[in-house]
């Protein structure tokens, strides 16, 4: 039977679902509607932190739906992994409500409630995804968030939504049921279990089996964006900013990382990826990821696409210090999963913000603006020091993580290749933010009066700020990775 | 009194059909009449159904005949229900009752003044059906298999126009296959003496297998191949099933070929049990192979197709693939796997043929461009649509997840990886089919002003029917794991 305190947990997916008949009632009456998202967020915030004391008080017991496959149950129980991914979804979802109020009405959006309902969703399964205790589960909640999201990226229902829906399809489901499917019915006829930390794989030949599993799983996760699975997420950015936020802050991205991360280390283990030698496979291909998103940053004039690279970027970043097995890196990976969250989630607020309030999507049209803009500048470049890694941010301590890992590794060249992505994203970054503040505003062009309105400003400066007390105050977060770190480890190995 | 359930279940539709057809075409008079004896019927099945739950397997001698098998004139009728059995009878009753319910608001379009008499034909239908089922006499088997083509000739012939042309393929077909059927139980009766499938099974384990067994299994398995509608000998189903009146074909699509599927079981798991995987291996991979490719044959067929009926009917010959793959894997878990789906795939293609009603009823066609701004003319039968549709997709927790995932742990543990490709293609083809659908009705809002007046009640209630059917997939999907323990494991002998 199940301890009656493992119930709770499942409030967090329950409590993001128990808000859609109330936005459906309150569809008539825009502030009510927004406030039941908001009490709904605020909420799921308060059961995530108490469930996080409660785990510091000693683990958590595991809850047990019942079965799904012989010896795979449907089940729940929260790691240091996990919280992770809660926490961060727990803290931008009702800055993100707030937001995207602001934005919708200032952009006089239709099919209000569709998004806000559409938005619920994919937060319940994104929890759901978190507090999965083994491979099955995880699916489950993986797929309901990739068709959740469907709406949301076609939102304006015209042919480029359209076209941006079928790729967004593509990828996702191709990956999902092309390759993950496959590679975990694989695991579950060979291992006869798929519960996370006791798998215990082995393949009688291994070699190029080995290396099909895992890459099935690096690329079938698409949601993690690793070239060539990419290809969706600059297609994406078709959707209103709010959705891309979602998409790329919080939910949908660092569900696939975290997915990606979970296979790896939870259900191949350090122990098989060593063995055969794929873990190099995994290094390598993130790399390629990091330098060639980073290159192409450089070329983007659409702000939004500019800032879609640099997340590919970022999502490999986390992988390729989950690849190197050792402590530091795996507690710098998962803890870039939160300071990444900030950092682009500030980012595209501004974006939003400058597209909402100004009419600019190109950077090529942002000479002066941020004379007019001062707040959400502001805000913009410290997200910009976090993603590229610079103190005071939050980015900083865990870029410094990987890059020390990757020393540590004994693979210096790596280290080499992240230095130069992230000047390559300063080169991408710094001549915006010059731009905006030091360049003369163009003749005949007339700039908004003032800043944008105080539903979107709040957020973006809460996030911006957010970012600079991570830096100050990290521990809570680099604790939470050490846990994980040494939970993996020390299953041996290496 | 209750050993009698098992024969009532059967002989209460049959009477109900030699009444209703001298019944006044009175559209009230019949829904009732109707709807209140398959009630009855559905009634007799849980109770039939509760009796093997409780008491175990009930065997049944028709008329009370002396059954003595060292005797080799003692011929006569056994009916036989395992639990598995009592479960495939209520789902038939529960199907035939929601099919009725579902077709009633087409009876004045495409049956008219003729009503009586294609209700007649439509209870025997339902009798013929529940006598596939429960019958343990291989003669019997065929005479019921007989009616119930018999029944379905006449059923289908009522579309009129090119109804004709297709149901004189279907008769010739048909009557082949079941030519086919009945010269294989000729060579076992000439063999064994008798037609009972208990003691044909014990004499066949007991004797060397000779050449004429293998021909009368290779007869028996031909003969089912055509009724099962496999690639290559499926053509005659897409078009008899799409110009039948839509009465006719949401009971037949459901459950025809899949109870040819439960033939087929009776045959290799009842009849020839173990021989397969002892002595015919070679059949195995020949059979799997023609199962896979006509999962691909299949899902190509439809995508080929623009009307929703003619797509839904192409589907019906990929899934006759998954089961028939899955029966031949010589896996207990793809037998398994084919009984599951065997349910799921009914149950969802009652649900689509259910939508095709919702969609001509609310739109006034089925054609893909009809579908147009079916968001808001008839938002149920969307969301009908949108369920079925992750559920062949295999999107969890739907049971066609559970059962895709149950057949590839049985193609991979026994090394049948050409059906594992073919399952997955089929899924990304079942994607593209559906989200062509779901596009048109999802980008192409109508316009306000012809949107006003089209909504009709009959196409509300067949889109609510629709829906409800569709969500019993996801409780199938989520209770999958007790159904295949209770129902299914018990009678699978693998």
């Amino acid at each position: 039977m199940n301890d009656p305190s493992s119930l709770f947990m499942i409030l967090l997916v329950l409590i993001p679902l128990a808000v859609l008949p109330l936005l459906y009632l309150a569809r008539g009456n825009e502030n009510l509607r927004e406030n039941f998202s908001l009490f709904g967020s605020f909420f799921n915030l308060f059961v995530v932190i108490s469930l996080y004391g409660a785990s510091q008080r000693g683990a958590l017991p595991e809850l047990n739906l019942g079965y799904l496959l012989p010896n795979v149950p449907l089940s729940f129980q929260i790691d240091s992994l996990g919280f992770i991914l809660l926490l961060t979804a727990a803290f931008l979802w009702p800055l993100a409500t707030l937001y995207s109020a602001g934005y919708l009405r200032g952009h006089h959006e239709k099919n209000q409630t569709r998004f806000f309902s559409m938005f619920c969703v994919a937060i319940a399964a994104t929890n759901g995804v978190a507090i999965s205790s083994n491979l099955l589960t995880l699916y489950v909640f993986y797929e309901i968030l990739s068709l959740s999201t469907y709406p949301l990226v076609t939102h304006h229902q015209d042919a480029e939504a359209r076209s941006a829906g079928r790729r967004y399809l593509a990828f996702i489901m191709g990956g999902s049921v092309g390759l993950v499917l496959p590679a975990l019915i694989t695991v579950y006829v060979k291992a006869g279990n798929l519960t996370f930390g006791s798998v215990g794989l082995v393949l009688q030949q291994g070699g190029w089996s080995a290396a099909l599993i895992t890459l099935a799983f690096l690329y079938g996760f698409s949601k993690a964006a690793v070239m060539p699975m990419h290809a969706w997420l600059p297609g994406a950015m078709v959707a209103p900013t709010p959705v891309s936020s979602l998409l790329h802050a919080v939910a949908v991205v660092k569900v696939g990382v975290f997915s990606v991360i979970r296979s790896l280390c939870d259900v191949l283990g350090p122990a098989f990826l060593t063995e055969h030698h794929t873990r190099y496979l995994v290094t390598t291909l993130c790399t390629l990821t990091v330098v060639v998103s980073a290159a192409l940053m450089v070329s983007q004039d659409n702000l939004k696409r500019c800032l879609a690279f640099s997340t590919i970027g970022q999502l490999s970043y986390i992988l390729l210090a989950v690849s190197f097995f050792n402590k530091t890196g795996i507690t710098g990976g998962c803890a870039h999963i939160f300071m990444h969250a900030f950092g682009k989630i500030t980012l595209f607020f501004c974006a939003g913000a400058i597209a909402c309030h100004a009419h600019k999507k190109y950077i090529s049209q942002f000479d002066g603006l941020g004379r007019s803009m001062p707040w959400t500048f502001g805000a913009f470049t410290l997200g910009c020091l976090a993603i590229i890694g610079l103190p005071p941010t939050g980015g900083f301590l865990s870029k410094w993580l990987i890059v020390t890992a990757a020393l540590k590794a004994g693979m210096p060249l790596i280290a080499g290749f992240l230095l130069v992505s992230s000047l390559l994203k300063a080169w991408a970054f710094f001549p915006i933010i010059f731009r905006a503040y030091f360049a003369p505003t163009p003749k005949g062009e007339h700039l908004p009066e003032g800043d944008c309105g105080w539903l979107m400003r709040f957020p973006l400066l809460l996030t911006a700020t957010g970012s600079v007390v991570l830096f100050f105050f990290p521990d809570p977060i680099l604790r939470l990775a050490e846990a994980f770190a040494e939970q993996v480890l020390s299953r041996g190995g290496l | 009194m209750s050993d009698q359930l098992i024969i009532l279940v059967i002989v209460w539709p049959l009477l109900t059909g030699v009444v209703t057809s001298l019944l006044p075409a009175n559209k009230r008079l019949m829904t009732l009449w109707g709807s209140l004896n398959l009630v009855a019927l559905n009634g007799l099945a849980a109770a039939l159904l509760l009796r093997v739950v409780s008491q175990g397997t009930l065997i049944y001698t028709v008329s009370g005949w002396n059954r003595d098998p060292a005797d080799a004139l003692s011929l006569g009728i056994e009916l036989k229900a395992n639990i598995f059995c009592g479960f495939l009878s209520c789902l038939i009753a529960a199907v035939a009752l929601v099919g009725f319910l579902g077709g009633v608001c087409t009876w004045d379009r495409q049956v008219g003044h003729r009503l009586p008499h294609f209700l007649a034909l439509f209870f025997l239908l339902v009798a013929a059906f529940q006598g596939l089922c429960l019958s343990n006499d291989a003669f019997n088997l065929y005479v019921m298999l007989e009616i119930s083509s018999l029944a379905t000739y006449g059923l289908i012939a009522f579309g009129g126009g090119r109804a004709y042309l297709a149901t004189f393929h279907y008769i010739v077909m048909g009557t082949i296959g079941a030519s086919f059927y009945l010269i294989g139980v000729g060579y076992l009766y000439i063999k064994t003496g008798t037609l009972n499938i208990t003691d044909l099974a014990d004499s066949i384990a007991s004797q060397q297998l000779s050449k004429a067994f293998v021909l009368a299994l290779a007869f028996l398995v031909t003969g089912l191949l055509l009724k099962m509608a496999v690639f290559p000998l499926h053509f005659w189903l897409p078009n008899a099933y799409t110009y039948a009146p839509d009465a006719t074909s949401v009971l037949v699509a459901p459950l025809s070929t899949k109870l040819a599927v439960f033939l087929m079981f009776r045959i290799l798991d009842d009849l020839f049990i173990g021989v397969i995987p002892k002595s015919l291996v070679s059949w195995s991979w020949a059979v799997v192979f023609l199962a896979s490719f006509g999962i691909l044959a299949g899902t190509s067929l439809s995508l080929a197709q623009r009307d929703l009926k003619k797509i839904f009917s192409c589907l019906i010959v990929a899934e006759a693939g998954y089961m028939l793959g899955g029966l031949w894997l010589s896996d207990s878990r793809g037998t398994i796997g084919a009984l599951f789906h065997l349910v799921n795939d009914a149950v969802a293609t009652l649900a689509l043929f259910l939508v095709v009603i919702a969609v001509q009823q609310s739109v006034g066609g089925r054609n893909l461009h009809d579908v147009k701004g079916l968001f808001q003319r008839s938002p149920l039968t969307v969301l009908a649509l949108i369920l079925v549709s992750f559920n062949l997709i295999g999107v969890p927790p739907s049971a066609g997840f559970f059962s895709k995932a149950t057949l590839l742990t049985g193609a991979v543990a026994s090394g049948h990886y050409q059906f594992v490709v073919a399952l997955l293609l089929a899924s990304l083809g079942n994607l593209v089919i559906f989200f062509r659908i779901i596009e048109v009705a999802y980008f192409n809002p109508i316009v306000a002003e012809e949107g006003e007046s089209a909504l009709s009640l009959d196409g509300q209630r067949a889109g609510a029917l629709a829906a409800a059917v569709a969500a019993s997939l996801y409780l199938i999907g989520l209770s999958s794991y007790n159904i295949m323990e209770t129902f299914i494991k018990p009678v699978v002998s693998l």
